[in-house]
């Protein structure tokens, strides 16, 4: 997923790359786009959607990308351990 | 974003709810027509197709919600709800708001304008470079009981010698007033010694400051600079001091006006030009030099004393041997020097007035205590009446915490607008607190109210001490569990007022029955229908002046109205006296005995115009002159004293240890009179013939008359002018014993007034619990009246229960205060703290206000209509 999203095609994208594993209420996602984008992470703006009405599209910064690739980190090494746990199990 | 911008963001989301609320609902609502047309698009029915969408976006007004929190700042929401909310309340309950809101005005007003003169008098620093680190320097001489000023001698010596210090400089009074083109401007002059500006490390901001002036030259202050000359035009300027004549080299720095907090100089000049070497002003025995030093980095105050003490002691020891009488040259050697932290100036007002305005802000303290507690009370009344809507805010699901913030919010506000208001009561009352200062009128700028950080944090601290008082208690007792009786705290709150306002009101008896007796005790002299004029002395020589003085005195006593005429050397109850060693015949003093007797020199008549009687012998006579036998009047206590109670006349005494014990003859014996002050205990005083004394300082003219004072003084104004010297100043005898009066005139009127105000207070107080538990009892009254009560027995229940508020408030106050009286005594005169008569009248004015504020709830109680209150509810 490239480029500024709106909150629906967000929640679109996650549920297809998920294979609809993660089905949660959708209307949580906002409160937690709201927050991040408070934090910095990402960046909001309004704009016009495919079919012409306005929405709120969200675009990731540069803090935000750090901060992509440091939780990467943090939950590749989670995993990491959870796996080599598993396996004496 | 950076975090103050993402902060600032949520600022403004806050401020501008309406615009965020749509965003989110837009945004959301987005969301849910996305999915709906997708669902329509694979097939599905719309209506059916928008239900489906809604259910898969799950609660939308609580994800709104959370979405909201993240983008605002919550508690400022909620605080701005709860101003509004405060404010509604305030306008819907507007005698309330009102009354508390000048209740708390007047208390923080009058706290901050007492603490805008204690500053200055107590506690605010000199402008200059670490005034930590300066000194002031005095001496105790034997023959006085106070620390004083040093010589010039000593200045010197210490200047020259002492190592523990980096600098000293001696100081000055150098006049009222200065001569510029030929104009008399008045203003206050101060003579320093050449490293003054060194040693306070005070800079010019325009030209310089001097160092040690070879010729004659003045630095003047900021303010004389702006009031006085066009910009850029002082320097170069040449003002008349005296007789001399001094160029402005420089103006000092803004807030320097000097080292004295008691008048703010304006005009410095060099000591080494208006008191130049050989001047008599630089001998030993002239001692009204005030010294500073700077103690060099690392020493103590102690270790330089104990420095400057060894200078001083070798230095006596070396000129001992003059004396021939042992008694007189330990005297002489017991001298001892003093250093105290000099960073807040030198003051003499500062000891005069600590006590009394440390108790005039205690009760200030207390009244705004008493208003706070009012407060409170009335806060937790509305509450109590507000459980109900308490109560439903707590079911549908506000936290305590929150409930807590709205009560505090509500009391916050009330201080605020309090103390919004205080700031334009503070200034004025500062201006007439400054008017109890009629000996201060030259510290004027130094005291005046100044609004700077100190004084904020004052207001500051006592506004949320004040807020937390008033609203904390009411807001936990209110945000808690609902209790059957609700208003034990309320009365225990009016118990507490009651109590304050017993401690104020035997406080104020005390100073109001001190200024009283000091008022009219028998001082030995007329208060009275007495003018004093001080004038200069004669440039003549003395059996001519003393003509002159003759002349003079027969020209006053020939003016209409005038009574008697009597000139002294000194002025009574200013402070100024001679005071010596006596040695008398026949009297063998003891080792430790206090031989010091006042001295005081005066002509005939003295003694007629101040109606002081004669006890024996003879008044002074004209005869009494130069070349006649030696002789003295002296007082009771003095013929007590030295002639051990038998009869003085005839006696003979002298000066002590000049082998003159039998120079004068004591012709007659006066009533005692106070000399200084009102409240000394008696003195022994002499008084010699002005005529067989030096009369080199001028003389104080004492004229009684039965006529209009004001248009005497014009006549003697005149008559004087039309003779050599010069009128200093003319007042009436009662002014200046008015002013040595004026500290405790201060605590008896605003301890007066301030009891007044919290008596006020707590009567509205009681009023109000009374008043708002009759409302809440109407149908328990309503029942009593319908099962044979009287209106009187019910009118008798309210009052009684005001009466119980005063009996426990009282209690608890009359220890109180007796407690505090220690902390007070010394201001007291002539009446014991536990005197009946005050406390009597004390609990009397309590007894009268707490009925008086029952009248009306226990009126209204007693017309209860039964039926009424039966079926109301």
């Amino acid at each position: 997923m490239r480029g500024p999203q709106h909150g629906y095609g967000i929640a679109v994208h996650i549920q297809q790359v998920s294979n609809e594993a993660l089905r949660v209420e959708e209307g949580s996602l906002y409160p937690a786009l709201h927050r991040i984008e408070q934090e910095g992470w990402i960046r909001a703006e309004w704009g016009l959607s495919e079919n012409n009405r306005r929405a709120k599209f969200y675009e990731i910064t540069a803090a935000g990308k750090r901060q992509l690739a440091a939780e990467e980190k943090k939950w590749a090494s989670l995993t990491a351990g959870v796996a080599s746990v598993m396996r004496y199990a | 974003m950076r975090p103050l911008g993402r902060w600032l963001r949520r600022l403004f989301l806050t401020l501008r709810p309406h615009r965020l609320d749509e965003n989110l609902d837009d945004e959301l609502q987005f969301h849910i027509d996305q999915r709906t047309d997708e669902l329509i698009a694979q097939g599905i029915a719309p209506g059916e197709a928008r239900r489906q969408a809604t259910r898969r976006f799950g609660n939308q007004t609580l994800q709104k919600e959370r979405a909201r929190e993240r983008d605002i700042l919550v508690w400022l929401e909620s605080a701005i709800q709860d101003i509004r909310y405060a404010l509604r309340m305030l306008r819907r309950n507007p005698g309330f708001a009102a009354t508390a809101i000048l209740s708390l005005a007047l208390g923080i007003g009058a706290n901050t304008a007492l603490f805008s003169i204690v500053d200055a008098l107590l506690l605010r620093r000199l402008p200059v470079k670490e005034p930590a680190s300066l000194v002031r320097l005095q001496i105790k001489y034997p023959q006085f009981p106070e620390f004083s000023t040093v010589s010039y001698a000593f200045f010197d010596l210490v200047g020259k010698n002492a190592h523990m210090i980096s600098g000293a400089t001696a100081m000055s009074f150098g006049g009222r007033s200065i001569e510029e083109s030929g104009q008399t401007i008045p203003t206050n002059v101060e003579i320093v010694s050449g490293g003054y500006f060194d040693v306070l490390g005070v800079g010019a901001s325009r030209g310089r400051v001097f160092h040690d002036a070879k010729e004659p030259i003045a630095v003047i202050s900021d303010a004389l600079w702006r009031s006085h000359y066009a910009p850029g035009e002082a320097i170069g300027r040449r003002i008349k001091v005296g007789k001399i004549t001094y160029t402005i080299v420089g103006v000092a720095d803004v807030r320097f006006r000097g080292d004295q907090v008691d008048w703010a100089a304006d005009v410095w000049i060099p000591l080494e030009q208006a008191v130049p070497a050989g001047d008599p002003r630089r001998g030993q025995d002239w001692a009204s030099f005030e010294m500073i030093e700077r103690l060099a980095p690392g020493a103590s105050i102690a270790q330089s004393q104990a420095e400057t003490q060894a200078l001083l002691s070798a230095n006596l020891a070396g000129q001992s041997r003059h004396f021939d009488h042992p008694q007189q040259r330990d005297e002489f050697l017991d001298q001892r020097v003093r250093l105290e932290p000099a960073s807040t100036g030198i003051s003499n007002l500062r000891t005069r007035y600590f006590r009394p305005l440390l108790v005039v802000m205690c009760v200030a303290a207390m009244v705004l205590l008493i208003a706070c507690a009012n407060l409170a009370n009335l806060m937790l009344a509305r509450a109590t009446a507000r459980e109900r809507e308490i109560a439903t805010r707590k079911a549908i699901g506000a936290g305590r915490a929150r409930l807590i913030r709205q009560l505090l919010t509500e009391s916050a506000l009330i201080t605020l607008l309090g103390a919004t208001a205080s700031v334009f009561l503070a200034r004025w009352l500062s201006a007439a607190l400054l008017r109890f200062f009629p000996d201060a009128v030259h510290a004027l700028p130094n005291l005046a109210f100044r609004v700077d950080f100190r004084m904020l944090s004052f207001v500051i601290a006592i506004c949320v001490a004040t807020c937390l008082l008033a609203g904390l208690a009411p807001a936990i007792r209110a945000s808690g569990p609902p209790r059957a009786q609700a208003s034990t705290g309320g009365r225990a709150l009016i118990a507490i007022e009651v109590a304050l306002c017993t401690i104020l009101l035997i406080g104020s008896g005390w100073f109001v029955r001190t200024l009283w007796n000091l008022r009219t005790l028998d001082a030995g002299f007329a208060r009275d229908r007495i003018l004093l004029a001080t004038v200069g002395a004669w440039s003549a020589e003395r059996t001519e002046a003393t003509a002159r003085f003759e002349d003079l005195r027969e020209r006053l006593a020939a003016l209409p109205g005038v009574r008697s005429v009597g000139y002294s050397n000194m002025e009574l109850m200013i402070g100024d006296e001679i005071v010596g060693a006596i040695e008398a015949e026949g009297h063998q003093p003891a080792r430790t005995e206090n031989l010091g007797a006042t001295e005081l020199r005066i002509s005939p008549g003295f003694f007629s115009t101040f109606e002081t009687p004669l006890v024996d012998g003879r008044d002074f006579k004209d005869s009494d002159e130069a070349g006649a036998p030696q002789v003295a009047i002296v007082n009771e206590t003095f013929a007590r004293h030295f002639f051990d109670g038998g009869n003085a006349i005839g006696g003979h005494f002298g000066q002590y240890g000049t082998k003159s014990a039998h120079d004068y003859e004591i012709v007659g014996v006066v009533k005692d009179t106070k000399y200084a002050s009102l409240r000394e205990a008696p003195r022994p005083i002499f008084y010699r013939p002005f005529r067989q004394t030096r009369l080199d300082q001028g003389m104080v003219i004492a004229i009684r008359s039965s006529g209009d004072l004001g248009t005497l003084a014009g006549a003697v104004r005149e008559i004087v002018h039309q003779t050599d010297p010069q009128i200093k100043k003319i007042d009436r005898f009662s002014t200046i014993i008015d002013a040595s009066l004026a500290s405790e005139r201060m605590v008896a009127q605003l301890s007066a007034a301030f009891g007044a105000l919290a008596l006020l207070v707590a009567c509205i107080g009681v009023y109000g619990i009374l008043a708002y538990r009759v409302a809440r009892r109407t149908r328990e009254i309503g029942v009593r009246l319908a099962l044979g009560a009287s209106r009187a027995g019910v009118q008798w229940m309210i009052v009684r229960e005001s009466l119980a508020l005063l009996v426990i408030g009282v209690a608890i106050g009359i220890p109180l205060a007796l407690g505090l009286s220690r902390y007070v005594a010394s201001l007291l005169y002539g009446l014991r703290p536990t005197d009946p008569m005050t406390i009597a009248a004390a609990l009397g004015v309590l007894a009268i206000v707490s009925m008086a504020a029952a009248i009306i709830p226990a009126r209204r109680a007693a017309r209860i209509d039964p039926m009424g209150a039966l079926r109301c509810e």
